[in-house]
């Protein structure tokens, strides 16, 4: 069976560069903890409407994730956004590529996992909100599973392929990309590459953004073999490359940013049998990462210095799905892997000595788990999901230099082991055609971060404080509620759910008086430490309407709030958001206008988290696309004009409130054979 | 590239071959300072350090007969002197013992300035009585490791860092010597003192969590704990207390790693 029609599965409507918009498939919704961003089609689908809405490879990761219901991103520049999903961000959600853990290198959260795939790397994007038999690792608020594309074995088109063009007015941004495939009855390759640059932008009323451009290249090796029947190989290779990315919002820039992403899969897949497909990956990746201050002005650079990271990941996972009775399927992952991060320091005052200290002592993340979900229908109208995973999760310090390091900061053994446990519970309910109840329930905790554990003066710009990890941390804990309705007759789709995180041991920074903190400018030192409680809940509704064949209405809105035990205001929360678009569809042509709302963010607290209120704004995009077919190809155009009347803005969750991007033209040219 | 591999084996069987000849009894794995012979008897005088330098010096000495005996049970005892024409003196020491492990007389000198045209420097070693006087240049260090001052009590005080140094980043032993100047010729260890500290770095004005005050040890040693977070320039500020009452407020080594 093919989980994807049973997951509510959300297609791309819009190829409009920025303006790409999930939007629900008919097929019944029953997990609800869990949506699939579809970003390339298979090229064997002969529905040309479903290759179109793929089409749209150019619009970057960063953009194609904000787009998501529920998903914010954490900001610090034009490049390299963070996710955050539900207000949850971080160590609290859970980022895989392929099933593949990976980790960024940098101290200063730059490099999310994210920012080293592109939309041309993948099939889709599976977004979980809590905790389902789709992640690869205890979690708490859910997280991203980036789907590599595979190439397809006998396909009807031997050769297939897209070559794109984009164009952006607005920092001069340029991109190109092209991706080609070759298929066989038991062998196929796809290669794909994209190269993005782009000078600094301009915020809405003119003002230039110094610092904010970024260069990158990414390219995939992706193959499979079919040795016999039912068995297969799987090899994947990304390499991504950015360089001279600035960072308006924090103190350095980044020279380069470079990952290499290898893994080799081994699956058996046999027919009418119980056994739907087993599974097993190995796979390493390696993430060089290096900061970079010297193209900043004097003024803002006291000391010069270098701060280079490094994060290796080796791991691997095998996965076996049974289906039992056309009823009953039986998910069994085992998986594991070990996380290395090194992180340091140089500076060189004038007419002194250079200073020279890891800022992650080098770290070691051990993982050990195992998952096991079953999910069975109940009669027509019913279906349950319920899961357990366990984790055996070590932490330690593997140099001596590292271990004399941390020597000073914490007294007592600086290794750590703990045993996770994640339970969760999900059900759908059909009550008739029109509408369905859905509810979950979960159990969830992580292990605190390397960085929460054993971070080393690493400077937050949010608050202006330098932190200093936690070995002793407890594993925060949640329980998480969730429940809501759908309901849909003739021209009306109405979807609202609401959903809870109490948690126990929640993270975050508590300020050490005496500390002396080591950034110029630092407001002091914060340690991570647990808080007894929070809680963190919210609200999503959407509503689309289509009263024409041609006309779509669509209205999404998320509002979130939380609080600790001390009823200061979370961190990251962004305040109630509204998207509301007209699209229509005729013939070969797409237009859509898009107006977007946030209102002001004043639940806030300065004093605990350092955070400052954000006032509301809103903006207005369009777009319009065309597709023409030429013989066996597909020519698709893509204009768009986002934030219409070049507002000056930004959302609660830019960092340093670095206004966003004023008016922008983007082109998108792109042929698919 | 095998060109390169004949030279280094070569060396190596040089290397290897200088060793054989050195081999003794026992191996002093000290840098020799100065070597002298008087009534038969060798002295010689060996250093932790390459070289002598401004600050505390480990400073050892070995005895051996004519016949190649070593001496382990003589009296032996230092006596430095800066000869700065006008006038001498000498400087806070550590008097030899006998260290049966490494074979060695083991003492300390802590010399108060380098060897300059002001003035130079000699230790006179005595052996059972018969006194020889090794002339040693001592080199300025671009760091501070010891320092003197004049308390509230009217009394001059030395305070010198104890070497060996082997700073790490992280958590460090702290070791440091207290001798008041009695007279110019006498500086007997201080055990009268109560040490508060913190380190800071001046070319950052930062400190550093997680110190321990140095605490008496005996013979006018004081043992804490530094927390170096970084590499590079230290500052390590005192404040010394004698029975609740303000010796000095703040006095300063400096160190560099």
């Amino acid at each position: 069976m093919d989980y994807t029609k049973v997951i509510i599965c959300f297609l791309l409507c819009m190829p409009g560069a920025v303006l790409l918009r999930a939007q629900e498939d008919t097929l019944l919704r029953s997990v609800v903890t869990l949506q699939e961003v579809i970003v390339q089609q298979d090229g064997r689908l002969h529905n040309s409407r479903e290759r179109k809405q793929g089409a749209d490879l150019q619009v970057p990761t960063d953009q194609l994730l904000e787009k998501i219901s529920g998903v914010n991103m954490i900001r610090r520049g034009n490049y390299a956004w963070e996710p955050a999903i539900r207000g949850l961000n971080a160590g609290q959600i859970n980022v895989t590529i392929s099933g593949m853990a990976i980790f960024g290198a940098c101290t200063d959260r730059m490099d999310p996992a994210s920012s080293y795939i592109e939309p041309n790397n993948l099939k889709s994007v599976a977004v979980s909100y809590g905790t389902n038999n789709e992640s690869y690792g205890s979690t708490i608020g859910g997280g991203f599973n980036f789907k590599l594309k595979q190439p397809r074995l006998n396909s009807e088109k031997r050769f297939s392929g897209l070559a794109g063009l984009g164009f952006e007015s607005n920092a001069d941004a340029l991109q190109t990309l092209a991706a080609l495939e070759y298929s066989s009855k038991n062998f196929a390759v796809r290669g794909n590459g994209i190269f993005r640059k782009a000078g600094n932008y301009a915020a809405g009323g003119g003002s230039r953004i110094d610092n904010s451009q970024y260069a990158k290249w990414n390219g995939g090796l992706s193959a499979v073999y079919r040795f016999s029947d039912h068995h297969f190989i799987y090899t994947d290779y990304i390499q991504d490359e950015g360089w001279d990315i600035g960072y308006p919002a924090l103190l350095m820039d980044v020279a380069f940013a470079r990952a290499k992403i290898a893994s080799v899969a081994y699956r058996y897949q046999p027919h009418s049998k119980n056994l739907h497909h087993w599974e097993t990956k190995l796979y390493f990746n390696t993430i060089d990462h290096a900061m970079d201050d010297t193209k900043r002005p004097k003024d803002q650079v006291p000391v010069h210095m270098d701060m280079p990271g490094t994060s290796r990941t080796t791991g691997f996972y095998s996965e076996a799905l049974w289906t039992f009775d056309n009823a009953h399927h039986l998910t069994v992952r085992l998986n594991g892997y070990r996380n290395r991060l090194h992180a340091e320091m140089t500076m060189y005052p004038e007419g002194a000595a250079s200073m020279f200290m890891l800022t992650i002592p080098d770290a070691q993340r051990d993982v050990a788990g195992l998952d096991i979900s079953h999910k069975m229908h109940i009669g027509q109208n019913a279906e349950i999901v319920a899961g357990a995973r366990a984790d055996y999760t070590g932490s330690s310090l593997y140099s001596a230099e590292g271990k004399q390091l941390f020597s000073g900061m914490h007294l007592g053994n600086l290794g750590r082991s703990t045993l996770l446990y994640n339970i969760y519970l999900n059900g759908a309910y059909r009550m008739n055609n029109h509408a369905q109840l859905f509810a979950g329930v979960a159990r969830a905790m992580r292990s605190a971060t390397l960085q929460e554990m054993y971070g080393f003066y690493l400077f937050n710009r949010s608050d202006g404080f330098d932190y200093i990890g936690n070995p002793g941390l407890k594993n925060e804990a949640s329980c998480n509620l969730s429940t809501g309705a759908r309901f849909r007759k003739s021209i009306v789709a109405i979807e609202g759910q609401v959903f809870a995180y109490f948690f126990q041991h929640y993270i975050a920074g508590m300020q050490v008086p005496g500390y002396s903190a080591m950034t110029y400018g630092a407001r002091g030192v914060k340690r991570y430490g647990n808080i007894s409680s929070a809680v963190l809940y919210g609200a999503e509704a959407n509503i689309e309407v289509k009263p024409l064949s041609v006309l779509t209405l669509k209205s999404s809105n998320t509002y979130i709030h939380g609080q600790d035990v001390n009823s200061n205001a979370l961190p990251l929360i962004a305040p109630f958001k509204s998207v509301n678009t007209l699209s229509v569809n005729w013939k070969e042509y797409r237009f859509t206008g898009e107006y977007e709302y946030a209102a002001a963010q004043r639940h806030i607290s300065s004093t605990f988290y350092g955070e400052l209120s954000s006032p509301s704004y809103t903006i207005v995009n369009l777009a319009a696309g065309k597709s023409i077919p030429i013989k066996s190809t597909l020519l698709d155009l893509s204009i768009s004009l986002t934030n219409l009347f070049d507002r000056n803005y930004y959302t609660h969750l830019d960092i340093l409130k670095i206004p966003r991007l004023g008016r922008n033209l983007t082109v998108h040219l792109t042929l698919q054979f | 590239m095998n060109r390169m591999f004949s030279c280094a084996l070569l060396c190596a069987l040089i290397f290897a071959g200088c060793k054989k000849e050195d081999v003794k009894p026992v191996e002093i794995n000290k840098n020799k300072i100065a070597e002298l012979t008087s009534d038969k008897t060798t002295i010689t005088l060996w250093s932790e350090k390459a070289g002598l330098t401004t600050g505390y010096n480990k400073l050892y000495v070995s005895l051996k007969e004519d016949n190649g005996k070593e001496i382990s049970n003589a009296a032996v005892s230092f006596m430095p002197m800066m000869d700065m024409g006008t006038m001498k003196h000498s400087s806070p020491l550590e008097q030899p013992l006998f260290n049966s492990t490494l074979r060695l007389y083991e003492g300390a000198v802590v010399f108060t300035m380098p060897t300059s045209a002001m003035g130079s420097w000699q230790l006179d070693v005595s052996v059972n009585s018969v006194t020889v006087s090794f002339p040693v240049t001592i080199n300025s260090t671009t760091q501070k490791h010891v320092a003197s001052f004049v308390g509230t009590d009217e009394n001059k005080y030395f305070i010198s860092l104890v070497s060996p140094l082997q700073w790490k980043i992280g958590l460090n032993d702290l070791d440091i010597v207290i001798n008041r100047q009695a007279s110019k010729m006498d500086f007997p260890a201080d055990d009268g003192f109560t040490v508060a500290f913190f380190p800071e770095m001046p070319s950052m004005e930062h400190g550093s969590p997680n110190n321990v005050d140095p605490v008496l040890k005996g013979n006018g040693h004081y043992l804490g704990k530094v927390n170096y977070t970084m590499s590079g320039d230290w500052r390590l500020h005192f404040k010394l207390k004698k029975n609740g009452i303000v010796i000095k407020d703040d006095v300063s080594l400096d160190i560099l790693f």
